[in-house]
């Protein structure tokens, strides 16, 4: 569903709320966080919608005031103290995933601080980026985070009472925290940032903060070189010589490497091969890869996940791509990587996972629900086929339907046969063997 | 029997729209099958032997059969009007001739292996309330085909305790009545059910569910296995149990098996005994139906001329993935007993109905 489809439903829901006239709508964005945190296992308490009630009934008055801009500043106001209420009321949120962050719509959250003296506008930008889905895939949200940063390493003025070691490091935190809050850090991402805190850290004080500053920024391009861009390329090296004439290459959704890999194979490589592209609602990410490799000239079958295990009795090699590896060997990746390997793993299919070393995780997991993501439960509810009615729009009304949409699952060691990295290629046992090198480093 | 121009009708007009995908769910086709068959044998005459009966009910089979070949349930239901109608002659032919034991099940074993058997002549012409009492049993048959859920309900019932979670895939009718039969009886569970892409028949339940008071959670296919270790059972309808024991089931169902298996969560199968076919499937390419591809993907996205799409309609789920059935009629069973429920409603010669011939 789109932004302007979403705002135009809320916006009918407000509606229908309202008991005075046709009075101008309150900015959906004033009032969707409420709505959303309504979304949850049980029913709002008495007092709760009654309140709700009450400001929904002020909020017109408010406008028929004619002051036009005072209810937006107003809404502001509000949002942020509701943001801050919002802990409370997401108890109602279904039993099994109260632990896990509550989805927020972007929109709800993009009012926040955006003229915060605190925050670099590239920051910002990137914040809303993030947000909005728009740099989204693990090497470009932390690419983009590098480069932001590397900005705004340029853009820092020392002060002379202040040593910059510990003052850039100081400045640079509530600009993560602000990006946390549009989405939390990626495995990646985080071990990027503490590379780079590190080399904040070992700054010479005694040299001047011009000269600081560029060595901050040839380390921060160093790290983008060795571990990301430079690693990529070798990853998709070692990826096509993986694939042999003949193949039946099956791929999840779509993974940037997996899709540099299977174009290369074709056209640099030479290489005669099938790809089948195993694909799930509601992101439907693998269509973009069907577009860009049927562009490319590659034979390919597209296929939803249910149909997986039909078309798995002719694939040769799963190849897919992941956000991180666990140190206990454990893939954590979109969500149905996992049911796609398990079914590879049962009809003794290998399974390839490509992966750069700047992902591996010093963490483990051990089940897909303890550490996940909530997505928008809106995707799930929108039906693609025209004559069909989407049956759940609107569901946070009734307090007995829950609507699930996670982003990540953790695919277990024991389906996965080979980790291609850029190093080489590494059993999944291995993983916790390359984090240990790194740290010694 | 055929010559009968109004049943001729009813027939072809059922053909047209199994064809056209008209009628649809697997209880309403075998509900018209049945109905089918009580017409032919009502329209029996005192000339008629039992064998033209007999033909005539496995030929009406192989028509509607070759209408749609993936709906094992025509094929099924005849089966079962067949046995009826050879048992109920071998009981009014116990005075004259030797009894073929109904336990003995026609089936070779190492006791009746070299005996000579008696055959049954089903040359003769039907005599006495012969036909009435086929009729009255096959009346039985059409209320066992009615009451079914009612039935798989109060058996499955006590497989579900309280505080649990349980993971359906889509909507099937038997799950969802028994999950609100449930609830009725004051248990208190949970229901995670799979939204079953394409058909998108999981939002249905989960509405349906909310309706009644239960709670309801819908995840995409894909989280599945990622929710899998938060499940106590997995309760899933089929489209047919096959003689193995294993399954011809709605795409997907063999994820959410392997899954379970993997997990060590139950897997119960819910299903009427109208579902079980002798038949023995070999792989998932063995007894499968292509839906429309532009479900999956809409053609006018991309240009999608060089591209194939797949849309499966069943999935094969082998047998040891599954851990118990539950029918109506015979209760509970592990798929390694099917063999055995399917010799007591169905007589081996009829497993195989025949082809179809123009």
């Amino acid at each position: 569903m789109t932004k302007e489809e979403r705002k135009a439903l809320y916006s009918k829901q407000v509606d229908n709320k309202k008991t005075s006239g046709n009075t101008p709508h309150v900015p959906s964005t004033g009032q969707q966080p409420r709505k959303q945190s309504i979304k949850s296992d049980q029913a709002p308490t008495p007092s709760v919608a009654q309140t709700k009630n009450q400001e929904a009934k002020q909020q017109p008055s408010k406008h028929q005031d004619g002051k036009q801009q005072q209810p937006k500043l107003q809404n502001q106001k509000q949002l942020g103290q509701k943001n801050k209420v919002e802990p409370t009321e997401s108890t109602k949120q279904n039993r099994l995933f109260s632990h896990l962050d509550k989805y927020v719509h972007p929109d709800n959250r993009i009012n926040t601080a955006i003229n915060d003296p605190k925050l670099h506008p590239i920051i910002v930008q990137l914040g809303l980026q993030y947000a909005t889905g728009a740099i989204r895939g693990g090497n470009a949200r932390t690419l983009a985070l590098l480069i932001a940063l590397k900005q705004v390493t340029s853009d820092y003025v020392q002060l002379d009472t202040e040593i910059m070691n510990r003052d850039f490091g100081n400045k640079i935190v509530p600009m993560i925290d602000y990006l946390k809050q549009f989405r939390p850090l990626s495995v990646g991402m985080g071990n990027a940032l503490r590379h780079i805190k590190q080399k904040i850290f070992k700054l010479n004080p005694d040299l001047s903060a011009n000269e600081n500053k560029n060595k901050l920024v040839e380390d921060i391009d160093i790290f983008i070189k060795e571990r990301i861009t430079v690693a990529a390329e070798q990853i998709v090296n070692n990826g096509v010589a993986r694939i042999t004439n003949g193949d039946v290459i099956m791929t999840y959704a779509r993974s940037e490497v997996i899709e540099k890999i299977l174009t290369r194979a074709h056209c640099d490589g030479g290489k005669r091969f099938r790809v089948i592209i195993v694909d799930s609602r509601p992101k439907n990410e693998g269509r973009e890869l069907l577009n860009r490799l049927l562009i490319a000239g590659v034979d390919c079958t597209y296929v939803y996940i249910n149909a997986v295990s039909h078309v798995m009795k002719e694939v040769t090699k799963v190849m897919i791509g992941a956000n991180s590896m666990l140190s206990n060997g454990s893939v954590y990746s979109r969500i149905g990587t996992a049911p796609v390997c398990m079914m590879a793993n049962s009809y003794n299919v290998p399974v390839l996972v490509c992966c750069e070393t700047y992902k591996f995780s010093e963490g483990t997991q051990l089940d897909s629900i303890t550490r996940n993501e909530l997505g928008d439960p809106h995707e799930m509810c929108t039906i693609e086929r025209n004559h069909m009615k989407p049956v759940l729009m609107g569901h946070e009304s009734n307090p007995n339907i829950h609507v699930l949409n996670l982003t990540y699952d953790v695919t277990d060691m024991q389906f996965v046969d080979m980790v291609i990295t850029e190093v080489g290629s590494i059993p999944p046992t291995s993983v916790a063997v390359i984090v240990r090198e790194y740290r010694q480093k | 029997m055929l010559s009968d121009t109004v049943l001729r009708n009813t027939i072809n007009i059922f053909i047209t729209n199994l064809q056209r995908k008209q009628i649809k769910g697997a209880y309403h086709i075998g509900r018209a099958c049945a109905d089918i068959m009580r017409t032919i044998v009502s329209s029996m005459t005192k000339k008629d032997t039992v064998q033209q009966v007999i033909d005539q009910c496995r030929l009406v089979a192989v028509m509607l059969k070759q209408a749609q070949p993936t709906m094992f349930v025509i094929g099924n239901v005849v089966r079962r009007v067949l046995y009826i109608i050879r048992d109920e002659y071998a009981q009014s032919n116990s005075g004259t001739q030797q009894t073929v034991s109904a336990d003995s099940l026609h089936q070779p074993n190492l006791a009746n292996l070299l005996e000579a058997k008696a055959e049954l002549d089903y040359t003769k012409p039907v005599e006495g309330d012969f036909k009435a009492n086929i009729l009255s049993e096959i009346k039985e048959l059409i209320s066992e085909l009615d009451n079914m859920n009612e039935g798989i309900s109060e058996v499955a019932i006590e497989h579900v305790h309280s505080n649990e979670v349980i993971l359906t895939i889509g909507q099937s009718h038997t799950v969802e009545h028994f999950l609100k039969v449930a609830a009725e009886k004051k248990k208190k569970f949970e229901v995670v059910v799979t939204e079953h892409a394409p058909s998108y028949s999981g939002h249905e339940l989960v509405k349906s569910l909310s309706e009644k008071g239960i709670s309801a959670t819908l995840i995409s296919d894909a989280a599945a296995f990622a929710i899998m270790s938060r499940v106590n059972k997995v309760i899933v309808g089929t489209h047919s149990v096959m003689a193995n024991g294993g399954l011809i089931a709605p795409s997907g169902t063999h994820l959410v098996a392997l899954a379970a298996k993997k997990k060590s969560v139950p897997f119960v199968v819910c299903c009427g005994l109208y579902k079980l076919t002798p038949m023995y499937p070999l792989d998932q390419d063995s007894f499968n139906d292509l839906c429309n591809p532009s479900e999956v993907i809409p053609p006018e996205l991309y240009n999608l001329k060089d591209a194939h799409v797949l849309n499966p309609c069943y999935d094969y789920v082998p047998p040891e993935l599954i851990d118990l059935f539950i029918m109506n009629e015979t209760g509970t069973h592990n798929p390694q007993y099917i063999y055995r429920v399917l010799a007591e409603y169905y007589d081996t010669r009829d497993y195989d109905l025949g082809v179809y011939q123009d």
